[in-house]
């Protein structure tokens, strides 16, 4: 199985700018504030219905389903989407253990090649 | 029971329309170009770059929907503010369907509690999307395996018009999904209206979609049914001796379909009311008609007697016609046996000189233009037709339009395998219930 990532600009075509420049951003620079200004522009752009805040503003005991209303087949494109921007492939046995936010921020964490 | 307990049997009426179509968005755009027999062919490219025999098709104007990314996607987006949560997981030919239906819940004056009712149910066909099939499946074998996207069944295989407008609907009355190729939404009207007349369903929308693309479209010109005409004007001329295969189109087509009572009483505007249908077999060959049209006529006369109705009575024909050499001699035969042979000189003509051959959405498209001709009282004619081929001789092809209100018209439509289904429609008048 090839699971190398595609160009980050392809995965991320439709996202809104912000979203977009701060994964370039994350990517050139390791900047982890553009990292999280990622993290939640992609969430909030594959959520399927728009939520009341922006996913920004959510605290980081948020849960991704309950909470901002993530779906399974939203956190299967999401996770091809992190692994594509950042490098960082995301373990499956990990995700099934994400509920949270702050979950999420961690496991992207941990898995981004270091270096980035 | 007595006559006089015995519960009355409903009327089936079509009381909302919505057309995506070549030759208009909007309800008034479609009759007026159905009345003045103006097409809606344009040049198209349907592989960017190559120099392909096939240059013309029934574009879809004001929707750009050739990329795979919905992301890329333009359309009136501020009448029709669909979100990501539809986006993602429809075709092409979804968008259109949404839209189209937008229109017909809309016109019908259905209210959201309305279409989540028990007894309102969804019939639905398309051939789903090769295009978007191949997109991600593609994915698939460069990634070895690796990326499926997970919402690419949904969104591609036949059927998605039912997952995706069900759901966003929240339709709770069956919901079903056709496949008889040309004759696929024609059949869901004759279920729907057999749906309703049985007490099972108060409502039934029936939607029809396609995609207009080189997998859905020109893959056709394998069989070298496509016209390779490239003039918009004379392409597609269903019964002329010089045409030589069909213009593809796409698109989508709502209609709601519906117990007359309950229409009336909503004050829904009511366009014709759907009597009978038939249905009959060519037991032939899986692609080519009965050169004679025996399926085709066995299915004519099949839908009068439902209706109760005589050739005599019937006044305009919207003929399935797509204008291939051998499809149109047997229609034209199928024609001269049920109404020749008996005196009848119905009109005859068929709209896809116009539209192009929507395929499966095809049966509802054309009973949306005869539902047209019945409420606003007029006939079309047959366009591009300069020299009818000499089968037809005998049978009534006006070249312009006719300014005379029908009463009964019948919508032919036929499909691979010789499927053949034939609606029977009347001009609508009289109380909400029949016999």
């Amino acid at each position: 199985m090839n699971e190398s990532p595609r160009n980050p600009e392809d995965s991320l075509r439709g996202f809104p700018p912000a979203t977009v420049a701060a994964c370039l951003a994350f990517r050139a620079q390791g900047d982890p504030a553009a990292l999280d200004t990622a993290i939640t522009g992609i969430i909030q752009h594959l959520l399927p219905k728009r939520p009341d805040q922006p996913v920004a503003s959510f605290p980081g005991t948020a849960l991704l389903v309950e909470d901002l209303g993530l779906d399974s087949f939203s956190m299967v494109e999401m996770t091809f989407i992190f692994e594509d921007v950042f490098g960082a492939p995301l373990a499956q046995e990990e995700l099934v253990k994400v509920r949270t936010l702050d979950d999420l921020r961690a496991l992207i964490q941990r898995s981004i090649p270091s270096g980035k | 029971m007595t006559a006089s307990a015995r519960p009355s049997v409903p009327r089936v009426v079509i009381c909302g329309l919505g057309f995506i179509t070549s030759i208009g968005n909007e309800q008034s755009t479609v009759a007026q170009n159905l009345r003045a027999l103006r097409h809606g062919f344009a040049p198209i490219e349907f592989i960017p770059g190559c120099d392909l025999p096939i240059k013309i098709a029934g574009t879809i104007k004001d929707f750009d929907t050739r990329s795979p990314h919905f992301a890329d996607w333009s359309w009136p987006a501020a009448r029709y503010p669909f979100g990501r949560e539809v986006l993602r997981s429809i075709p092409p030919h979804g968008l259109h369907a949404f839209c189209a239906l937008d229109q017909a819940i809309g016109d019908a004056r259905l209210a959201p509690a309305d279409l989540k009712a028990e007894d309102t149910g969804l019939f639905t066909a398309s051939a789903g999307s090769p295009f978007l099939q191949r997109h991600f499946l593609n994915g698939m074998h460069e990634s070895q395996g690796g990326r499926l996207q997970p919402l690419g069944i949904v969104s591609t295989i036949a059927g998605t018009l039912n997952f995706n407008l069900a759901a966003h609907h929240g339709i709770r009355g069956g919901v079903c999904g056709f496949v008889s190729a040309c004759a696929s939404t024609a059949h869901a009207l004759g279920y729907a209206h057999d749906e309703i007349r049985l007490g099972r369903h108060q409502r039934i929308l029936v939607v029809g979609a396609e995609d207009l693309s080189a997998e859905s479209t020109y893959s056709f010109h394998g069989m070298r049914v496509l016209s390779r005409n490239p003039d918009p004007a004379t392409a597609s001329r269903p019964f002329d001796r010089a045409r030589d295969g069909f213009v593809g189109t796409g698109g989508a087509c709502a209609l709601v379909i519906e117990d007359a009572a309950s229409a009336q009483a909503r004050g829904a505007p009511i366009y014709a009311e759907l009597i009978g249908w038939g249905q009959a077999s060519d037991g032939h060959h899986m692609a080519v008609s009965d050169p004679a049209g025996q399926g085709l006529a066995r299915a004519m006369r099949r839908a009068l007697a439902a209706s109760r109705l005589d050739p005599a009575d019937v006044d305009y024909v919207n003929a399935h016609a797509t204008s291939t050499p051998a499809g149109d001699r047997s229609e034209a035969l199928a024609l001269h046996a049920v109404f020749t042979a008996a005196g009848a000189h119905p009109a005859i003509s068929s709209t896809k000189a116009l539209t192009g051959h929507a395929l499966s959405m095809a049966g509802a498209m054309e009973a949306g233009f005869c539902a047209l001709a019945l409420r606003e009282g007029f006939i079309p004619g047959q366009a591009h037709l300069t020299d009818p081929d000499p089968v037809c001789d005998d049978l009534n092809l006006p070249r312009q339009t006719l300014d005379r209100a029908p009463e009964v018209v019948l919508s032919n439509s036929s499909g691979f395998g010789g499927s053949n289904v034939v609606l029977a429609l009347r001009r609508w008048s009289g109380s909400p219930h029949g016999n």
